[in-house]
């Protein structure tokens, strides 16, 4: 019988307090005085009661018995009331604790989005326009296309609730040849990329919830699990249990990746790939790899001496495998960077099929940044496992209704068709050039944004 | 309610009043917790300033945000401090330029965007239907239905029809001198509506014939078109019922923004309004916002260019609109090649709207203006709120008078198109 994929939000609110954006500051010597003249227009003691009761505030800042004597400026969502009231009386600032979230990519918005995600699953949701910058670099530089007419389907309220977003790892053959094909389909194009040295626990428990994979390095597992891909070096082939259908291996050549897959006849074997510029390498690879895992830094940087962005790294490997022909025959998976629902898509159009996350998944556990985690980790607090695990299974649902949302904009019915779509994104630099280039001349400055 | 509750609300909403004006008055710092890119402090400030005055401030940025691109990058080729309420101009646009139907003009070249009954409240819906009646130009009903309440302003008063058709009536379009067919938002394109559960009031229900309390979906997109061909059957439906009604077709940025501007010319419509992916709404995913579809900025001069090289621009008006904050960003968005703006948050924002995003939680905005709460509508007191809006526009048409006057420009549709008199700060290096 058919059944729908579904994630299973439950509520997981923040185990640790997280600082608020705004900070509330009354100046006690006027507001005294006003809201004694306040009091004093009341004609009785029903208006009386109900001046004292009503507050300049509907989230409950002035909720305490003595109101704005002792602002709970943890309620406080900004909307400036009580500023608006009481000029001069009230005033309300940014959080100097909240900007100190993150680093300079998981800036302090992002990091308080992914709270919220895991902590709801709820796609975010406000009222007003777009607040931020024009664009930005990388990810921030591109815009996805819609249709005004084209659906997935015209079934539901939207068609996006008949859009599959199933992908497939592992070697597919192109033309009929009597064999079968050695893939692994999962619900979602995303897995977890557990970085070394965490407590995999609760990866890999929300990617047996979700149905998804985590990839956990040998070393931090014991014996065969479910929904798990082991990551190894060559020297640890002879320790993976051959229970395991996927199986990650680190290889830097053709060779290292070819005596991997001798060596572990049957199992679909990825290809662990640190993303360093060399395309050419990649389009060798493929040539034999089921699957290739093409791994930036925790900021979606190559490590090289000249480091392309994701975007950019993704759209080269994409396109060294179509110009090879064997673009359709193996899984494209990119990892590094993904810090938002909206760098899934993006990076799928740029030709992921599927993309990995990794230091998102410790921010929704709500790690600790100490200075930049660009190859270093945040560090973690301790936590409950069941917590942890419905955490990241919000993380999964939230990212899966955005990436629906994203889908049925452009009137996608499968996510397999977003991959390398790259004729359906717009970005900053072409959009400039193709518009304002005829209107203002030559740009003065025509270095590249990327994401530092 | 009863006279105290009457009373004590009426307090706040007097300081609420009395709040605007005094912080549009500048010497206030909030280290960036009011206001964001798009909508700085000063922007808001100073548009607070031009509702209570009338007139620009002096002391305040009111042409520009922060947002580093776009509009905010772009500049009209000024080298001196222009001169305001001394020059005159004609500000009139033609809503019709082809050779049959209603020739309707509007005295200011904008008008104001569609936000449902439901999405603001019958107040906000007022102040602005009674501006639009004072300035001689339009406000839409957005798609939440047509309360009676308006009717008296039926000649200002365009009546939306997208794809939940909430409130749509034959009367109600018969009633219109515009309807406005919604394909598309641009904050949230590709989308449909979404109109949470606590802002569906009883008298919302009513109006949108639905059940209170329950949220409410406009699909995405009209389940009856599936093409150029059929958009040109919806146009012609809506003739059928209001054969004088001219026709506006609201559109979002996609990709082919241009194509679609072309196709709707070919479904007979004689205002395309292009809305920009930075525009306002009372509810959408973030991700959209931020993601989908493209600004306003590219959008205008592609559809502008495209529609002349098909030779038919003289035949449609194209409205801007989605992320239009001031006079300067109408007078550049038109000098791109639009003929005239469709405005919306900056009505909201002369009401007092600080651009917090609060809008779809719970009772909705803090200060009554996109809520439906009961107590929280009765912050905005229409009679107030109309002169808020009028005082804006009046300060707006100093401005493009003022620019006007410095190019030797007698009429706004001179400017059209006259990318040479703007420069790009990226640009020309």
């Amino acid at each position: 019988m058919f059944k729908r994929y579904h994630i299973q939000a439950k509520e997981a609110p923040h185990a640790f307090k997280r600082p608020n954006k705004f900070s509330v500051k009354v100046h006690k010597t006027k507001f005294v005085p006003m809201i004694i003249n306040d009091l004093a227009k009341a004609k009785n003691s029903s208006e009386l009661s109900q001046t004292i009761k009503s507050r300049p505030c509907i989230y409950g800042v002035y909720g305490s018995l003595v109101g704005g004597m002792a602002p709970i400026e943890d309620k406080c969502r900004g909307c400036f009331r009580c500023v608006i009231e009481n000029p001069g009386v009230v005033d309300v600032t940014i959080n100097p604790e909240f900007e100190k979230a993150g680093d300079s990519y998981f800036r302090p918005n992002l990091v308080a989005t992914i709270w919220e995600e895991a902590s709801n699953g709820k796609v975010p949701v406000k009222g007003a326009g777009y607040r931020g910058p024009f664009a930005g670099p990388g990810f921030d530089g591109m815009w996805t296309d819609f249709s005004e007419i084209v659906r997935p389907t015209r079934d539901g309220i939207h068609g996006r609730e008949f859009i599959s977003t199933e992908v497939d790892i592992g070697r597919k053959n192109t033309v009929f040849n009597g064999r079968a094909n050695n893939i692994k389909s999962i619900q979602l194009p995303i897995i977890f990329d557990t970085p070394i040295g965490i407590d995999a626990k609760v990866i890999k428990e929300a990617a047996k919830k979700t149905g998804l994979l985590a990839v956990v390095a040998l070393r931090d597992l014991r014996g065969l699990e479910e929904n798990v891909v082991p990551r190894a070096s060559n020297g640890e082939i002879g320790k993976i249990d051959n229970g395991y259908r996927i199986i990650e291996m680190e290889v830097d050549s053709v060779e290292g990746y070819m005596e991997a897959k001798a060596a572990l006849p049957g199992k679909i074997v990825i290809a662990r790939v640190i993303a360093n510029g060399n395309d050419a390498f990649i389009a060798d690879l493929a040539k034999h790899a089921d699957s290739i895992h093409l791994v930036h830094d925790f900021h979606g940087f190559e490590l090289s001496k000249n480091p392309r962005f994701i975007i950019d790294s993704t759209i080269a490997a994409h396109e060294a495998l179509v110009d090879a022909k064997i673009r359709d025959e193996l899984s494209l998976i990119v990892g590094g960077g993904i810090a938002a629902a909206e760098h899934v898509p993006k990076t799928i159009i740029c030709g992921a099929d599927i993309v990995s996350i990794d230091i998102a998944a410790l921010v929704a556990l709500q790690c600790k940044f100490n200075g930049q985690a660009t190859q270093t980790l945040p560090s973690l607090n301790k936590f409950r496992a069941e917590w942890g695990t419905q955490r990241l299974v919000n993380l999964l649902a939230s990212w899966y209704d955005q990436l629906l949302e994203i889908s049925g904009a452009m009137g996608m019915r499968e996510i397999r068709r977003m991959r390398g779509e790259l004729g359906r994104a717009m970005f900053y630099e072409d959009l400039e050039t193709e518009v304002f280039e005829p209107i203002f001349g030559k740009r003065k400055t025509a270095e590249k944004l990327v994401a530092k | 309610m009863n006279q105290t509750k009457l009373k004590i609300l009426g307090h706040h909403r007097n300081k609420i009043h009395e709040g605007v004006e005094k912080l549009a008055e500048g010497g206030f710092d909030y280290g960036g917790a009011l206001g964001n890119y798009r909508w700085t402090q000063d922007l808001l400030m100073s548009t607070w300033y031009q509702a209570n005055k009338g007139k620009p401030p002096k002391s305040m940025e009111y042409k520009t945000g922060l947002s580093g691109g776009g509009f905010d990058k772009i500049h009209f080729k000024i080298d001196s401090e222009l001169e305001y309420g001394t020059a005159n101009a004609d500000l009139s646009i033609s809503l019709n330029k082809k050779s049959s139907g209603e020739k309707i003009s509007i005295p200011l070249p904008v008008y104001g965007g569609g936000m449902s009954y439901g999405s603001v409240s019958l107040q906000v819906m007022l102040s602005r239907a009674m501006a639009a009646k004072e300035l001689g130009t339009f406000t839409s009903t957005g798609e939440g239905g047509y309360p009676d309440e308006l009717s008296e302003y039926k000649d200002n008063i365009i009546t939306q029809v997208a794809t939940g058709l909430f409130g749509v009536k034959e009367e109600t379009i018969q009633r219109a001198k515009i309807v406005e067919i919604k394909y598309a938002q641009g904050a949230k394109p590709g989308l449909g509506g979404h109109l949470l559960g606590d802002k569906v009031t009883s008298n919302v229900a009513k109006m949108r014939e639905s059940v209170p309390w329950v949220s409410l979906y406009s699909p995405f997109p009209f389940h009856s078109v599936y093409s150029v061909e059929d958009h040109k059957k919806h146009v012609d439906w809506l003739r059928t019922v209001n054969k004088k009604a001219l026709i506006s077709v609201k559109v979002s940025t996609p990709i082919d923004v241009d194509m679609v501007a072309v196709g709707s010319y070919y479904a007979g419509a004689n205002i395309i309004q292009i809305d920009g992916s930075y525009g306002g709404t009372g509810a959408a995913p973030e991700i959209a916002k931020k993601n989908i579809a493209m600004p306003i900025e590219y959008a205008i001069p592609k559809v502008h260019k495209f529609l002349e090289s098909e030779g038919v621009r003289e035949e449609i008006t194209i409205m801007a609109s989605g992320g239009i904050r001031t006079a300067w960003d109408v007078a550049k968005a038109i000098a791109l090649g639009a003929d005239g703006c469709v405005i919306g948050t900056s009505e909201l924002v002369a009401l007092g709207c600080t651009h917090c995003g609060n809008c779809e939680s719970g009772r909705g905005c803090p200060i009554g203006l996109t809520s439906t709460d009961e107590e929280l509508s009765f912050l905005v007191d229409p009679s107030w709120g109309y002169k808020k809006i009028v005082n804006m526009y009046r300060s707006w048409e100093i401005q493009w008078k003022a620019i006007l006057d410095y190019f030797s420009m007698k009429s706004i549709t001179e400017l059209r198109g006259r990318t040479d008199l703007m420069y790009h700060e990226d640009y020309g290096g």
